[in-house]
């Protein structure tokens, strides 16, 4: 080629093809159901910035103990009235884990007594009623709380769908039904959708939902690092403590959302 | 709601340009496009130049961010080492490399460089480039031929026994 000349030149360069932008263009659209859902959902991200989110997921992650992640994860897995009329019954049995006195100096006690006191229910970052429920005044089943709205059988999407309303719900299925493809990796798959959900559920660019999950995954990591060392000094005998994915903490925070 | 077959089919046929254009803006491409591609789904029809819609958006969301600064600098920077085209061989068998093409234009001063690329790789008229990016047609143009000679004369500079290392290294 003639570089000199410039026609040519262009023309060369004109050629080049852009490179393929790698895009999932299911994972754009799912954001096009939660946009395009009306002013409701944009005021309700509104209400909940991405920050504050983030802060309260860092600040669990960092100072709840071994045994509210215990508690997140069956709070996850378990629909919201399980939890409801379960938990005061099942706590007992968590606390021992963490409250044993075992070889603890004072200060240490006060500590992790402290700790225990603000995560006595997974509940406890949002005060409401949920923190008042006994067992005795617990609500029937079907009783005062409505079921979630149903979540289409091929969405393996969790609470989120049940808190978008039903124009976003629909969008949402309409994003789904273009490009319809199969992933190679089912696992990235499934993260993938997590991760779009999350976009949708708290009004973010999948982007900053990426950051904010491996940040969150980064800080229970060494959260659990600390326990476990701690465990190790103490000569504290504990059955190994089952951690939430980060996936999973925020899909319990998303439960939490239902019930108010 | 635009109907999912059209929608199907712009995003087919340009999304790969626009994230260029995007890239060569600067900023957070990905999200820009997203961002363009949403706006679209959400219209009743589809414009008359979708291509020059889908930048006119990208590039306003792109210059509100730089502006309210709401993108964090980290990701823009690793953005920028990101190769623009595919790597041709026939290109590199005549010596000019994918990646010092990039380099070329990145070194370009805007709205030199975007000109270049929504003309050369996105097929925009001057015209519709005027549009989007403001002044006349005949601006358009003299700025796309000022960059196209400043790129000329990158290569036009550099010794031909460095760009066969650099074709041999890639």
């Amino acid at each position: 080629m003639n570089i000199n000349d410039s026609q040519a030149f262009t023309d060369q360069l004109a050629k080049m093809s852009p490179a393929s932008s790698g895009m999932d263009p299911r994972r754009v659209f799912y954001e096009a159901g939660f946009k395009a859902g009306g002013n409701g959902n944009i005021a309700s991200t509104n209400s909940r910035p991405t920050s504050l989110v983030a802060a309260c997921l860092m600040t669990l992650a960092l100072v709840a103990p071994a045994s509210f992640y215990a508690g997140a994860h069956q709070a996850a897995t378990s629909s919201t009235t399980d939890r409801l009329v379960q938990q005061p019954v099942q706590q007992p049995v968590q606390q021992p884990v963490e409250q044993s006195p075992v070889q603890q100096s004072p200060a240490q006690q006060g500590q992790e007594k402290a700790i225990t006191a603000n995560t006595t229910s997974p509940a406890n970052t949002r005060p409401s009623q949920l923190d008042t429920i006994t067992p005795h005044d617990a609500p029937d089943r079907g009783s005062d709380l409505k079921p979630a709205p149903a979540i289409p059988a091929d969405n393996d999407v969790g609470p989120v769908w049940a808190n978008q309303n039903p124009i976003t719900r629909e969008l949402s299925q309409w994003a789904q039904t273009l490009f319809p493809y199969q992933e190679r990796n089912p696992m990235v798959a499934r993260n993938q959708n997590n991760l779009s959900m999350l976009s949708i559920g708290h009004g973010t660019s999948l982007s900053q939902s990426e950051d904010t999950v491996s940040m969150l995954d980064g800080a229970i990591s060494a959260n659990l690092r600390k326990n476990a060392s701690r465990r190790i000094s103490e000569n504290i005998n504990t059955s190994p403590q089952l951690a939430p994915t980060p996936s999973a903490l925020l899909k319990y925070f998303n439960s939490l959302e239902t019930v108010q | 709601m635009l109907d999912p077959d059209k929608l199907t089919e712009v995003w087919d046929q340009h999304a790969d340009r626009l994230l260029l254009i995007a890239r060569s803006i600067g900023g957070p491409a990905e999200d820009a496009v997203q961002e363009a591609f949403i706006a679209l789904a959400t219209q009743k029809q589809l414009p008359d130049d979708p291509m020059a819609w889908l930048v006119k958006v990208a590039r306003h969301r792109l210059l509100q961010w730089r502006r309210s600064r709401l993108r964090r600098r980290a990701r823009e920077s690793s953005r920028t080492d990101v190769a623009w085209f595919d790597c041709d061989m026939t290109l590199v068998d005549q010596q000019i490399d994918a990646k010092e093409i990039t380099a070329a234009l990145q070194e370009i001063d805007s709205p030199d460089r975007e000109i270049i690329v929504m003309h050369l790789w996105g097929g925009m008229t001057f015209e519709a480039i005027a549009k989007v990016v403001g002044g006349s047609r005949a601006k358009a143009h003299r700025n796309f031929q000022r960059g196209i000679e400043t790129l000329q004369t990158k290569f036009s500079d550099t010794p031909k026994a460095a760009t066969k290392r650099l074709v041999h290294e890639h």
